[in-house]
């Protein structure tokens, strides 16, 4: 990897990620500038250049640590957003205020779609106070809406870390010891106008298990880097991050979408596990409207808890009535995938690219042979493939193609990606499994209407 | 000596006057009905229903935060007795805390010097305690009140957040003061919200730079005719929290404004400072040639923002301990001008004088504001020192700290259902099927299956079912698809549209029942599990009493709905229960099946007291 494709990385940098290959650090290497790399190929054209850098953002995902960690799947966060003056900065479009709405209306949906089970409050930093969003819920849709209505405010004053982060400790405080304690803050000012000590605020977070992670807009903050590496035990590369741009931004917010492994320290407090009790309602059809019990509104259809028979609207939710935890299974099994990430896939060279001649998913034809490759131009068709083949020919030796170290098929990069991002499952390994244990797979999607109980 | 302060203010309830004595040196609050002089009292104390303070016992001062309804000031003396003093506006409070601060302030310091003015706007402190003396500002964050049991027990922190939140206010007038339900019980679920209440009122704004947030908007109005000067006007709106805060962070303005004011009138002389050289070198802006020169502010030029000239400053710097690691002349030897070094930016004969006093304003402002914040002047200098150095510490260039996450041992949930000797064939199978080109296994299976169609008719009419359960499965499934078709149209269009409500007096009241009955269920539940057995006997039998008779009060609203439409046929009526009766059937159904839950338990209970020949009989089950 060249190190001028770091300038636009995802993740923030280590000390020995600095090294250069000559061995230096990378400030004492020759400069290199991105319009240097970019060379026209001898037709004149960019479509080459073009595609290697596609293909190198798809390849970065690979760097991916797939080793299965303990996390804590039952996950209580706070997002925090800054909402003083500095927020109405335009160094991003259309202002940092509106630009960080928008992602934490994003975050917050892919927040529950990743941790179903999870619940989530909003608090916001004004006029050096901390004013509360949304109360800590299960439920996007009324967080989503309450982030809407902050776009028609204004950002104004100072923010207040303290008050914040006191506020989200309030917040969590009832929270069980199975659940975790997280706050998310997002961050555009350099300075917070606290009320007393804020030393003190974070030895009591660390004290109770609260781990903060920061993500700064402007530039890196002292007191945001102490509050990091204090809340998750000396680790503040991984939690707090200032962006470099709007993508970057992005990515550092969503990282937060993935539950924190639980550290050896942490977990050897808590001894052993707990059993939790959830339910699995039944859903029901019904001709006329009736009460439901989480709105009081007349709706049509819902789910009846299967301990105490109220119904309501939507899962997964806490039952208003008898407080049981109602989910369906699928929810459960997408809160795992965390547990169980898809293992990284090996590139294959060509020695061994002749055993496949399509990707195993898509059954889109790979790239044949490097030697023929103004031939092989004429006999792709498919712009996806086409893609991959220049890119094949510009890079001088990736194959294309990735296998899976279990099932041993063979894919393409899109499905690599599509199977590590949003499937996480094998397709290979899958169709494997279909063919031999079919009832298993039908008996995983069938939803129990007995109360279990699941681990937590 | 000063005027006698004083301001009403309710003491435990009682109307009443607090004064503050001419002298300075006592706060007394006496009811309004029977004034009675009692300057005599010795102590603090009550003395024939008033309250005598000698100011150089308070400890501690102590303000409701500007968030909170009420304006209330807490008093703390040495002796560790509170008073509490209700004051009927947010000004007075602020009057009178600056009034006793102050006096407090002039009190302990032997130093001080100064000529307060007798105005009862925001008052002046001494120069020196400026940042020390002020209590009211350090903030106390809440550390413990935030238990279940202190927000349970918390009456007022309860009704402030009945007042904030409409709709839960009416859900506990109909449930707690209508219904009977203990308020302790209704709060129990809550908690969460409570306390989340509680911590909004019990925060405070941190002290912050006053001038920078004060910005004056300045129009220059040319005269129409001559060529002369134009007349700068300047807009600018200032609360007297602003001036307060003003005057405590810049000693300097206080002093231009004691000596200034009595000749100029108050808006002329915030107008002529916003303009004036001396605000933007407080602002920490340059002075530019083009600054208006004003000859009442520029005196104070030369001052620094304590109001100290340079030779006073000197004076004190000499008395000043210096911390040794910061203190130049105590570390002559390592002096990084020996190795061939520059000298610092501050220390360099020629470096613009502007820059610097920029500097040190910014820097003196920030260290302020920390102090009184922290209170970091009282550590004493070995902390201090230990602190510097750590915050010199390059924390850069540390190794990164590696963490040791928990690694799961779990085998691969294909490695675990299928043995790995599949590996092998599945490499076969795979060349197998990419070997050959995907268009051609599809046409094979496409063949397949039309060859084989004959077998799949056969297979078919074997088990072929009757066309009456045909018609019905069908009609089954077009109905829940319409079903679901119309209840996603409602959701678009959000909400009830399609079910006219029976009528809207009928529709609130069964609301409200429901909302109840939801509200008793939860109670009922959460009592029932909650595995404290003192609760499950105290609060389950009188909470069944509640769910059932929820259950004949929907019942109640239903037959009142029925009877109201009197004047129609039996027929539609008949029809028309059974439509309302269907909005509430569910809530009906689980009330009903609480209440089972409960005697099913109570019976089980007494038939296993009775099988164990126990004496012990208790009217109410412990469940779980």
């Amino acid at each position: 990897m060249r190190s001028t494709t770091r300038s636009n990385g995802a993740r923030p940098v280590s000390n020995l990620e600095l090294r250069s290959t000559a061995g230096g650090y990378i400030w004492e290497d020759s400069i290199q500038r991105s319009w240097d790399v970019v060379q026209e190929d001898a037709g004149g054209s960019l479509a080459g250049v073009v595609a290697e850098l596609v293909q190198a953002g798809k390849r970065k995902r690979l760097h991916y640590d797939t080793t299965p960690l303990q996390r804590g799947i039952i996950r209580h966060l706070i997002l925090v957003l800054d909402l003083s003056m500095s927020m109405s900065e335009k160094d991003l479009r259309p202002t940092r205020y509106q630009l960080s709405i928008s992602y934490a209306v994003q975050f917050v949906a892919d927040y529950f779609e990743q941790n179903p089970i999870s619940q989530l409050g909003i608090i916001g930093m004004r006029d050096g106070l901390a004013n509360l969003v949304s109360q800590l819920g299960g439920n996007p849709t009324e967080h989503i809406s309450a982030l809407q209505a902050l776009r028609k405010q204004e950002p104004s004053g100072d923010p207040s870390l303290q008050n914040a982060l006191e506020m989200a400790r309030g917040g969590l405080y009832h929270v069980p010891s199975h659940g975790t304690k997280e706050v998310v803050i997002i961050f555009g000012s350099l300075l917070s106008c606290d009320p007393g000590d804020i030393h003190k605020t974070v030895g009591t977070l660390k004290a109770e298990h609260v781990r903060v992670r920061i993500v700064g807009l402007a530039a890196e903050v002292a007191i945001c880097k102490e509050i990091c590496r204090r809340t998750n035990e000396g680790d503040s590369t991984s939690t707090y991050g200032v962006i470099l741009n709007e993508q970057h931004f992005k990515e550092l917010l969503l990282a937060s979408c993935t539950p924190p492994a639980s550290t050896k320290q942490k977990s050897s407090a808590s001894l052993g596990s707990d059993l939790m009790r959830m339910g699995f309602p039944s859903r029901i059809v019904e001709t006329s409207p009736s009460f439901c019990a989480c709105h009081s509104r007349l709706i049509k259809g819902g789910y009846i808890c299967p301990r105490c028979k109220v119904k309501v609207c939507s899962l997964p939710t806490e039952c208003p009535a008898c407080g049981l935890t109602l989910i369906l299974s699928t929810h459960l099994a997408r809160s795992y995938h965390h547990l169980m990430p898809l293992r990284n896939w090996d590139e294959v060279d060509w020695n061994d690219a002749k055993k496949a001649s399509s990707c195993f998913a898509c059954q889109l034809p790979f790239l044949t042979a490097l030697s023929s490759a103004p031939r092989l131009r004429v006999s792709v068709s498919g712009s996806t493939t086409n893609a991959t083949a220049v890119s094949a020919i510009a890079t001088g030796g990736a194959s294309g193609r990735f296998r899976c170290p279990s099932c041993k098929q063979m894919f393409c990069i899109d499905c690599d990606l599509f199977a590590h991002e949003i499937l996480h499952n094998c397709p290979g390994c899958e169709a494997a499994a279909g063919g031999r244990k079919l009832s298993n797979g039908q008996a995983a999607t069938e939803v129990s209407t007995a109360t279990t109980s699941a681990y937590a | 000596m000063q005027a006698p302060f004083s301001v009403p203010a309710l003491y435990s309830g009682k109307k009443g006057t607090i004064r503050v004595s001419s002298g300075r040196n006592i706060v007394e609050w006496s009811p309004s009905i029977a004034p009675i002089d009692s300057h005599g009292g010795n102590g603090n104390g009550q003395v024939n229903g008033t309250v005598v303070i000698r100011l150089d016992d308070i400890a501690g001062l102590q303000a409701s935060p500007a968030t909170h309804a009420k304006a209330r000031l807490r008093i703390t003396t040495t002796s560790h007795t509170q008073f509490t003093f209700e004051v009927p506006t947010r000004a007075n409070l602020e009057a009178l805390k600056a009034v006793l601060a102050s006096a407090n302030a002039a009190s302990s310091s032997s130093s001080a010097a100064q000529s307060p003015s007798a105005s009862l706007t925001p008052a002046p402190t001494t120069p020196g305690a400026a940042s020390k003396s002020d209590p009211t500002r350090k903030i106390v964050i809440p550390t413990k009140g935030l238990s279940d049991a202190d927000l349970l027990a918390d009456r007022t922190l309860q009704i402030s957040f009945l007042k904030s939140n409409g709709d839960l206010q009416k859900q506990f007038l109909d449930v707690v003061v209508g219904q009977q339900l203990p308020p302790d019980e209704f709060w129990r679920t809550r908690i969460p919200l409570l306390r989340m209440h509680s911590l909004v009122l019990a925060q405070r704004r941190g002290p912050y730079n006053v001038l920078a947030t004060v910005k004056p908007v300045s129009t220059t109005q040319s005269e129409a005719t001559g060529g002369g000067a134009g007349t700068a006007q300047v807009k600018v709106s200032l609360s007297s929290d602003k001036i307060r805060d003003i005057f405590l962070q810049y000693p300097v303005v206080r002093r231009a404004y004691d000596e200034n004011v009595p000749p100029l009138v108050e808006t002329a002389f915030w107008s002529r400072f916003f303009l004036s050289k001396l605000c933007r070198k407080l602002r920490g802006e340059k002075i530019g040639l083009n600054d208006t020169p004003d000859n009442v502010m520029d005196k104070y030029l030369d001052l620094d923002e304590d109001g100290m000239t340079a030779e006073q400053r000197e004076l004190e710097n000499e008395n000043a301990k210096i911390m040794r690691f910061v203190d130049v002349e105590a570390n002559e030897m390592d002096d990084s001008q020996r190795a061939g070094n520059r000298p610092d930016i501050t220390m360099r004969q020629t470096t613009h004088k502007d820059t610097l006093s920029i500097i040190r304003t910014m820097n003196k402002l920030s260290q302020k504001i920390v102090a009184s914040v922290e209170g970091e002047a009282q550590q004493p200098l070995e902390e201090q020192e230990q602190l510097k150095q750590r915050e010199l510490a390059l924390e850069d260039l540390e190794p990164v700290t590696e963490i040791s996450h928990v690694e799961l041992h779990l085998h691969r949930s294909t490695d675990f259902l299928y043995s790995s000797s599949a590996g092998k064939d599945v490499d076969a199978a795979a060349t197998d099927v990419n070997g050959s080109r995907a268009s051609k296994v599809l046409e094979t299976m496409t063949d397949s299956l039309s060859n084989s169609s004959g077998s799949i008719h056969e297979l078919l009419s074997s088990a072929v079912p009757s066309s009456s359960t045909i018609s019905h499965a069908q009609s089954q499934v077009f109905k829940l698809i319409n079903s679901r078709r119309r209840t996603e149209e409602n959701r678009h269009n959000g909400g009830d549209s399609d079910t006219p409500p029976s009528d809207a007096v009928t529709l609130r009241d069964m609301k409200l029942s429901h909302t109840t009955a939801i509200e008793f269920l939860h109670h009922f539940w959460s009592a029932l599990l909650s595995g404290e057995p003192s609760r499950a006997v105290s609060a389950l039998p009188l909470l069944v009493t509640s769910v059932e008779k929820s259950k004949t009060r929907l019942e109640a609203v239903l037959d009142r709905h029925v009877s109201s439409n009197a004047s129609q046929d039996p027929a539609t009526l008949a029809q028309e229960k059974k439509r309302v009766q269907g909005y509430v059937q569910i809530t009906l159904d689980a009330l009903q099946s609480a209440a089972k839950t409960y005697h099913d338990l109570v019976k089980e209970q007494q038939a296993a007291l009775t099988a164990a020949q126990s004496e012990n009989t208790t009217p109410a089950g412990t469940p779980r």
